[in-house]
């Protein structure tokens, strides 16, 4: 039996590191409740990847959900440059409040690495709908800045709205831990009607999900990542090495999808 | 002099404050009369403790040490947080230890606290905390209802505790002052959204003016809210002195 | 052999699963990665559909030509009914444990509604697997389901072995399930469900042992490869994976080499 494990763990860990994952979703600061991970700077994040094959990626701070969201995005615009690493910035409305001041924020990020922005409308106490967040929107659409937001953060039909209002706007919807799987009845139809939706793998754990999106919609709807250091990695990972897919399915999922759409962003 | 013992330098994600500055909030102080404030910065509570800190000690000078402060003791991050709490404390500015089990999601009597009561006796400083009511809207307020305070209260006598907003809504005044019955060393502050008619005559008489402490939790709250509760309040002139200040003077050693 | 402890069959009304979630979807991805065996606790039997999930039961193993092994689900609520189906399960081959539910069926462990099903195992020499989980935000059931309520019934059955589904959900229920596993040998935890915590598996080995922890996915709930990968490439000695994969669970439900 061991010998099995072992072979069983050897291949899975060189589909691993053939597929070299870009990561779309890895943290560094203090999460409010820390479990049994330790060591939340961006060297312990650099060590992790190393260990797990992970060749790069999008980081975000803990400290946007609860702190200052402008000094959070400081920091991890500061710890990622360099590394090879983008920084994912937080946004709410008021940073727009004139359009020309986050515009000017938003390509100050853009020039220093920053590759995606985060939303949380339901924790920050704000709504997509344009009237509030049309200057936000805007500048996402302008800059083709992917936009990560957690399913907890919005209803699916505010993200339905988000989706067809701002079509030039890639948004991957993640989120944890309420499982993503409730809501297939909703996200599926989505996936359906808005091509600029994705779904990000790391809470998505469906049965069959990977393949079941891929043969739905295709392999481009959906982009790698990991939460980590929250959830253990390998969740995700497995999930893509020994998704029934093809070789390129896979390789679009593990990186691909989401190399592309950082490579998309412009600046304004 | 009067004494605002429960206020916060910094921002909260959750929502949009308008000015949370230093400059702000000594210019309100100034134009209503307040002359000192302990404040905890949001950076601390949120396990920022590096930010926490020289944010504070830069707004005890610029303040010329109007702004007395108290860091936060993080029962998920003791080491940390233990570190920046020792060195607040061996300083000027240093008055006090927060602690928040709603934001921080661990129970008051939970054995991760002890070190905080310890590090309280050995420096002869007050615990600030948190306190509130069951909530419907906010779950995690179960962590800080008064009576899951009962444990360590009764083991460290010497330690003085502010149960910050008195518990907040009314089951939690109930269990606050319950509580403030019982041991000597508790305190309620009045900061918080908890405007309840007659509140502050009530605690009054049920407690005794020696231990209420006027609060506002500016910058979220505006200060002028909670100041003109208590000077307008049906007790003593005696009693809006201890209020005000007196006791904040004497408990916090300004 | 690799046996997948925590699997589940048939429909749940608020959740669309995928075409694959049948037996021969189940079979199929077993054999892609390599499980052998998987024990399966039918939908039915969660929602008071006893014969259904009986029947239900019966023709999986028979399909799967023994690879689904199965659990019965006892409703307290209708303790009869659900019990007098468990023990004729039990005579004939496919049933290998009862599983219980209290978040499910809103009424705490401890409770004495419980008790025949503990003497039920004890008297057949079956394992209890039981959903466990941590006080939760959005889901108030949860209450009925964290660890300690589990200990009654532990203390007064040492001879029967009770697997704490998902090892206690989330942080605070894992932290109370390793407690309770420390101090009762006939505790065990599985790994099934979104339980994916960083350093968890390390973790719980740590606290309590390889020998007292499972392997299971909750399909068709959640996909095995979520957790089958974490536990291949977990910090952990080989002989403690091989435990954790199908070691216990042949000893545990007494399934042949």
């Amino acid at each position: 039996m061991q010998d099995r494990i072992t072979e069983l763990a050897d291949a899975y860990r060189q589909a691993r590191a053939e597929l070299e994952f870009l990561d779309s979703n890895m943290w560094i600061g203090r999460p409010r409740n820390p479990e049994f991970a330790t060591g939340f700077d961006i060297h312990a994040l650099r060590d992790r990847l190393q260990r797990y094959g992970i060749a790069g990626g999008l980081v975000s701070h803990f400290a946007v959900l609860t702190y200052d969201v402008e000094w959070a995005n400081e920091q991890v615009l500061a710890e990622t440059a360099g590394t090879g690493l983008s920084a994912v910035v937080t946004l709410t409305p008021e940073m727009f409040e004139p359009p020309e001041a986050g515009r000017a924020y938003l390509s100050g990020a853009i020039a220093r690495g920053a590759r995606a922005a985060r939303v949380f409308p339901a924790t920050h106490n704000f709504t997509l709908r344009a009237w509030c967040s049309g200057a936000l929107l805007q500048a996402l659409a302008d800059s083709r800045l992917p936009l990560i937001i957690w399913h907890t953060e919005a209803s699916w039909d505010e993200i339905r709205n988000l989706c067809e209002s701002y079509p030039e706007v890639p948004v991957i919807v993640e989120g944890t831990p309420k499982k993503i799987l409730y809501y297939g009845r909703q996200y599926y139809p989505l996936l359906g009607r808005c091509p600029n939706l994705r779904l990000e793998l790391h809470n998505l754990v469906s049965y069959l999900g990977v393949e079941d999106v891929v043969r739905r919609f295709g392999a481009r709807r959906l982009v790698f990542g990991t939460y980590m250091p929250v959830y253990d990695p390998n969740t995700a990972l497995m999930q893509v090495t020994h998704a029934r897919l093809s070789s390129e399915d896979k390789r679009l999922i593990a990186r691909d999808n989401l190399a592309e759409l950082m490579a998309g962003v412009k600046p304004l | 002099m009067i004494v605002d013992a429960h206020s916060h330098l910094g921002r909260m994600a959750g929502y949009f404050a308008p000015d949370t500055s230093l400059g702000g909030m000594l210019a309100l102080m100034d134009a209503i009369g307040i002359d000192l404030a302990v404040q905890m910065h949001t950076s601390s509570i949120m396990e920022c403790f590096e930010e926490a800190y020289s944010a504070s000690v830069e707004a005890y000078r610029l303040s010329g040490k109007r702004l007395a402060y108290a860091l936060t003791y993080h029962p998920c991050y003791v080491e940390d947080s233990l570190g920046w709490l020792r060195r607040s404390l061996r300083e000027p500015g240093g008055v006090a230890i927060k602690i928040h089990p709603g934001q921080h999601q661990v129970f008051p009597e939970d054995p991760r606290y002890e070190l905080a009561w310890e590090l309280a006796a050995e420096y002869r400083v007050p615990i600030i905390a948190h306190s509130w009511a069951l909530s419907d809207y906010n779950a995690s307020q179960r962590f800080a209802t008064p009576e899951h305070f009962e444990g360590p209260v009764a083991r460290y006598p010497q330690v003085n505790l502010v149960l910050g907003h008195a518990g907040g809504r009314y089951e939690g005044h109930l269990a606050a002052v319950d509580l403030a019955r019982l041991y000597p060393n508790v305190y309620l502050d009045l900061s918080g959204d908890s405007f309840s008619f007659g509140l502050v005559e009530w605690l009054v008489s049920q407690v005794g003016a020696e231990r209420i402490l006027f609060g506002t939790d500016a910058t979220m709250f505006d200060p002028r809210a909670h100041l003109a509760r208590v000077l307008d309040a049906d007790v003593t002139l005696g009693a809006k002195a201890l209020i005000l200040g007196d006791n904040a003077c004497r408990l916090f050693g300004l | 052999m690799i046996v997948d402890s925590h699997t589940h069959l048939g429909k749940v009304a608020g959740l669309m699963l995928p075409a694959g979630a049948t037996v021969a979807g189940m079979l199929a991805l077993m054999d892609h990665l390599g499980i052998d065996l998987a024990v399966q606790m039918h939908h039915a039997g969660l929602f008071e559909c006893f014969e259904e999930a009986y029947a239900a039961s019966l023709a999986a193993y028979e399909s799967s030509s023994g690879r689904l092994l199965y659990a019965l689900i006892y409703n307290p609520r209708y303790g009869d009914e659900s019990l007098a189906l468990i023990r004729r399960s039990f005579d004939a081959p496919g049933a290998v444990a009862i599983k219980i539910h209290p978040g499910q069926h809103l009424l705490f462990p401890e409770d004495p509604s419980y008790e025949p099903i503990w003497q039920l195992a004890a008297e057949k020499g079956v394992p209890i697997i039981t959903h466990s989980w941590a006080l939760s935000d959005y889901n108030p059931t949860q209450r009925f389901a964290t660890p300690e309520h589990f200990e009654h019934y532990l203390s007064r059955y040492p001879g029967v072995n009770l697997v704490m589904g998902h090892a206690g959900g989330r942080y605070e229920g894992h932290l109370a399930a390793a407690e309770l596993a420390r101090r009762y040998p006939n505790a065990y935890l599985d790994l099934s469900g979104d339980v994916y915590g960083f350093g968890l598996i390390e973790w719980l080995v740590g606290q309590v042992g390889a020998e007292r922890l499972l392997f299971g996915s909750d399909a068709v709930w959640m996909d095995p490869r979520t957790t089958i990968g974490r536990i291949l490439d977990a910090e952990i000695g080989t002989a403690a994976k091989a435990l954790i994969l199908g070691d216990n669970a042949c000893r545990l439900f007494r399934l042949g080499a």
